[in-house]
């Protein structure tokens, strides 16, 4: 009952302390072959890219930008995309179905000035090359950077995709996070594979 | 308050009250808690629902978008188990209404729904069924599915029992509180107020007053009581001295019967007069009988025919009495009483009717005097008027004999006289001489028979001389004893020293008989009559008025009869006065015995008490013994005594002057004649020679008396001596007149010899 009562903890400290409090998950709760859209029979590609445009959508509704990275209240928020990608469609179609006053626009990237004005961008596996770059010039920007290869953490991204299986899971670095200025909800850290709390650690 | 118990009393009601009240406070309490349950426990289960669920609705949104399902599961039983226990089902949905994680306290009893129904609630019999959208943001990302069982209703009951406690325990100290302060405020002040109205009633003391401080309603409440008190003190002190004034009242009128009844004719009230005059008590009569009882049943019969009459409607038995009084008229009437011993008394009853404040009749009120006495009396005073004329016609026979005897006296005098004149003759012969003596002892009891004359008319002369009371007593005892009869003893004691009284014979004789035949008629059938004497010498201290100190020879007579009251012994010695029997006694037995100890310088006491005999005291002044001089009588001597000296004889009737003027011719005397006083001063002053003696009537007409004429001639002659002659008894003061004027008095009819005998000696005074 350990987990249990641990989980009522947080609960009552989240409910308290709002989401600036970092815990690190618990190691059983990225289990999620369970979950229904992932054990879907589409086809495993197209399945992941669905999964991971799902999460780069969601991954914006736990992030708190720091007001200056808007230039009103109800300024859309931007995914850049490098290069075409997969990805867009799905994020497109991710996107709609959000209905909060901030919309979600999809922009596809071509340099990384263009990337300044986006408020997350998304570095795809094809995209290994131009990623150390691109992350070095916006690091220390307000801009929520993911990527997914097994070097996106040591290259200064936030967020990293990890694929178990047919699962896909996220490692959050906690020392890009606080670079960027943005802060990341409890809500969505708890269930993270790994909170990276330096850009060194083994991934 | 100790000693006093009630069976409702104010403290155990209060008490009660605020029993009751505290209960139906509880009631109510309960009442409004219960409807307060009932109408809010839905809404206030969904709002719990709703409250306790949002934390869960909070942490859900992550579970869903990171895949969590193991942390929905966990989430929701502890949720369902332990922040909200009842709840049976909590089921978590996704975007796409697909069941995302689920508790179930029971999955075959309580089943996860199959589809969603977007934000709706819904209470079945026993359930509440909430259906909450699970929000990211704005973004409605899944559905939250909760199915609380709900608690019945007895079973949500304990939460309020130490609501109801409280409640309880509030009133009991609220209800102790009241108690408190009303036995305070209310009890002890009432208390005090009884005590006090108690302590008047049972002690009769309206000084008592109730002490309470207060300045509430009960503190005016004991000054008005007090106040109360007061007056009802006064009133009582006021009926208090009407209540001793009308026992006074009462008391004064023992002799007057006051009775009253009932509109019935019960008798109500039947004082002690009543008692008196009725002989029953008024415990035999009160509340037992009426009227009725002491009235001639025919009398009551003629009165009430009368009334019947005179009020136009039938009259009869008890309404005899008070139909007049209860008309409003006055009635006064003579009735007779029968006694309870079944004599007769005559009152006047008047009768009054009594009426409340109201002027309701409540009864009437009878008075009744006891006339019978004066009715007595009145009888007695007619008979006494009829002594009266009896007396009077008397005292005109006695007059009429008197002034006849007087007349016959001077008749008789003269003719005594010219037969002594005769007798003197010494040529007549022995046979004449025998003739005149027989003729002269005629004449004597002619003179024996005007004496009588004069004592019935009470005109006798009385002729004092010193006699021995005590002899004269024991000679006339023997006559008393017959006076008195067989059955009553009389006893007489003498004094020790010798009871020497200047009186006259006869009166005293009279005084005793009197005296004596008055304790004979008070001593009913048989007893004892005492006389005594005494030598005594009345001190300062006597009983009688008249009393003055000197010697005197006191009489008593004592008998052992029923005695007087002191009312009679006022009226005793009073002319006509008498308590005997009609024609029994005259009235004027002791007016007589009083008339003659007066004219005896002297006076009557008298002790006298009812059913104790009566004392008759009788005192005399003491005189001299008897001397061997001459009493002033007719004498008989054959050798009268002459002279030559000047008689003056002043006399209005003829034949007594005539045959005095002969025999005093004969026996050497020088004659001067007068007819009356007038002639009698003409004659003296122009007399021619000296008058030795006058001798004179003592009542002649022309307005001028032999005692007048006497002292006129005295004034010239105060040396003149004086024979005066009378037919008549001389009064006191006349008598008096005779010693100071050195009188020598002749009374008629007198011979010849007495005649000159009595000049001789006068003349041979010096």
């Amino acid at each position: 009952m350990a987990p249990l009562k641990h989980s009522r903890v947080l609960i009552t400290l989240c409910a308290f302390a709002g989401a600036e409090l970092f815990v690190q998950a618990d190691p059983p709760l990225a289990a999620i072959q369970g979950l229904p859209q992932v054990a879907s029979l589409q086809p495993a590609t197209a399945q992941e890219t669905r999964v991971k445009a799902a999460y780069l959508v969601k991954f914006t509704q736990y992030v708190n930008w720091p007001a200056t990275a808007f230039d009103s209240d109800t300024a859309p928020i931007v995914i850049g995309v490098i290069g075409p990608s997969p990805l867009t469609s799905d994020l497109e179609q991710e996107a709609r179905r959000i209905t909060s006053p901030r919309r979600i626009e999809i922009h596809t990237l071509s340099t990384a000035e263009e990337a300044a004005h986006c408020h997350a961008v998304y570095f795809g596996r094809s995209d290994a090359r131009q990623e150390e770059a691109w992350l070095l010039a916006l690091q220390e920007k307000p801009i929520l950077t993911i990527g997914e290869t097994d070097r996106t953490i040591k290259h200064g991204a936030i967020i990293c995709l990890v694929t178990a299986g047919k699962n896909v899971l996220f490692e959050v670095s906690r020392p890009a996070m606080e670079r960027a200025s943005l802060k990341i909800s409890t809500d969505m850290l708890r269930y993270a594979k790994k909170v990276h709390n330096s850009p060194e650690e083994p991934n | 308050m100790p000693g006093l118990h009630f069976k409702h009393s104010i403290r155990q009601r209060i008490i009660r009250l605020i029993l009751l009240t505290s209960g139906l406070a509880f009631l109510c309490v309960a009442v409004a808690v219960t409807i307060y349950e009932s109408t809010t426990f839905r809404p206030r289960q969904l709002d719990a629902l709703k409250n306790t669920s949002r934390l869960l609705l909070e942490v859900l949104p992550g579970t869903l978008d990171f895949g969590g399902y193991d942390t929905a599961n966990t989430y929701l039983r502890t949720y369902a188990e332990e922040t909200q226990p009842g709840v049976v089902v909590a089921a978590l949905y996704d975007a796409e209404g697909a069941l995302f994680a689920i508790y179930s306290s029971d999955g075959i009893a309580y089943p996860a729904p199959k589809t969603i129904e977007p934000s709706n609630h819904r209470f079945t019999a026993h359930e509440l069924i909430l259906w909450q959208p699970v929000n990211r943001g704005t973004t409605t990302i899944g559905h939250l599915y909760l199915l609380k069982i709900l608690p019945p209703f007895y079973a949500r009951l304990p939460q309020y029992a130490i609501m109801a406690g409280a409640v309880l325990f509030a009133l009991i100290i609220v209800g102790f509180v009241l108690i408190h302060g009303v036995r305070r405020n209310l009890l002890n002040p009432l208390a005090t107020l009884l005590a006090t109205a108690t302590h008047v009633t049972v002690h009769r003391d309206y000084s008592a007053r109730a002490e309470l401080n207060h300045q509430d309603e009960l503190g005016h409440l004991a000054n008005a009581f007090n106040r109360m008190l007061e007056v009802i003190g006064q009133r009582a002190a006021e009926l208090d001295q009407a209540n001793t004034f009308i026992r006074n009242v009462f008391a004064a009128t023992s002799e007057v019967a006051i009775i009253a009844t009932d509109t019935n004719g019960l008798v109500t009230l039947f004082n002690t007069g009543a008692e008196h005059m009725l002989g029953y008590t008024s415990a035999e009569i009160v509340n037992r009988a009426t009227p009725i009882l002491w009235h001639k049943a025919a009398e009551i019969e003629t009165r009430a025919t009368t009334l019947s009459l005179q009020l136009h409607r039938k009259i009869s038995g008890y309404e005899t009495f008070v139909a007049l009084a209860t008309e409003g008229q006055s009635d006064a009437n003579e009735w007779a009483f029968i006694r309870k011993d079944g004599t007769e008394r005559r009152v006047i009853l008047v009768v009054t009717a009594m009426h409340d404040n109201q002027g309701k009749l409540t009864g009437h009120l009878g008075v009744a005097t006891d006339i019978t006495r004066r009715q007595q009396a009145e009888a007695e005073r007619e008979k006494l008027q009829g002594q009266l004329i009896h007396a009077q016609k008397m005292e005109a026979i006695g007059q009429l004999a008197g002034g006849v005897a007087h007349d016959f006296n001077n008749i008789l005098a003269a003719m005594l006289m010219h037969i002594g004149i005769l007798r003197d003759e010494p040529t007549i012969s022995p046979e004449m001489r025998a003739a005149l003596d027989e003729q002269q002892e005629f004449v004597n009891r002619a003179a024996n028979l005007t004496r009588q004359l004069l004592l019935f008319g009470r005109r006798e002369v009385m002729q004092k001389q010193p006699i021995d009371l005590d002899a004269l007593l024991g000679n006339l005892l023997k006559m008393l004893r017959r006076l008195i009869g067989e059955n009553i003893s009389i006893e007489f004691k003498g004094s020790p020293k010798a009871t020497w009284i200047n009186a006259d014979c006869g009166m005293i004789e009279q005084v005793v008989m009197n005296l004596v035949v008055n304790a004979r008629d008070a001593i009913q059938t048989s007893g004892r009559i005492t006389l005594s004497t005494a030598i005594v010498k009345p001190t300062a201290t006597a009983k009688s008025a008249e009393a003055r100190p000197g010697a005197f020879v006191q009489l008593t007579v004592t008998d052992t009869g029923s005695g007087m009251e002191a009312s009679t012994l006022e009226h005793i010695f009073e002319p006509f006065f008498t308590t005997k029997d009609q024609g029994k006694g005259t009235g004027l037995g002791l007016a007589t015995v009083y008339g003659i100890v007066k004219r005896h310088e002297g006076w009557i006491e008298v002790d006298s008490s009812p059913g104790h005999g009566t004392s008759f005291h009788i005192f005399i002044p003491t005189a001299p013994p008897k001397r061997d001089t001459p009493p002033i009588t007719n004498s008989k001597t054959n050798s009268a005594p002459s002279g030559r000296e000047t008689i003056f004889l002043v006399e209005d009737d003829e034949s007594v002057r005539s045959a005095a003027h002969a025999v005093l011719r004969q026996a050497g005397y020088q004659i001067i004649c007068a007819v009356n006083g007038p002639k009698a001063i003409d004659l003296w002053k122009t007399r021619t020679q000296k008058i030795d003696l006058l001798l004179t009537d003592m009542i002649m007409p022309e307005g001028l008396t032999g005692l007048e004429l006497v002292k006129r001639l005295r004034i010239d002659e105060p040396d003149l001596k004086v024979v005066i002659m009378s037919g008549y008894s001389l009064e006191l003061s006349q008598q008096d007149v005779l010693k100071n004027e050195r009188l020598t008095y002749l009374s008629k009819p007198f011979e010849s010899s007495g005649l000159a005998q009595t000049v001789r000696r006068v003349l041979d005074r010096n």
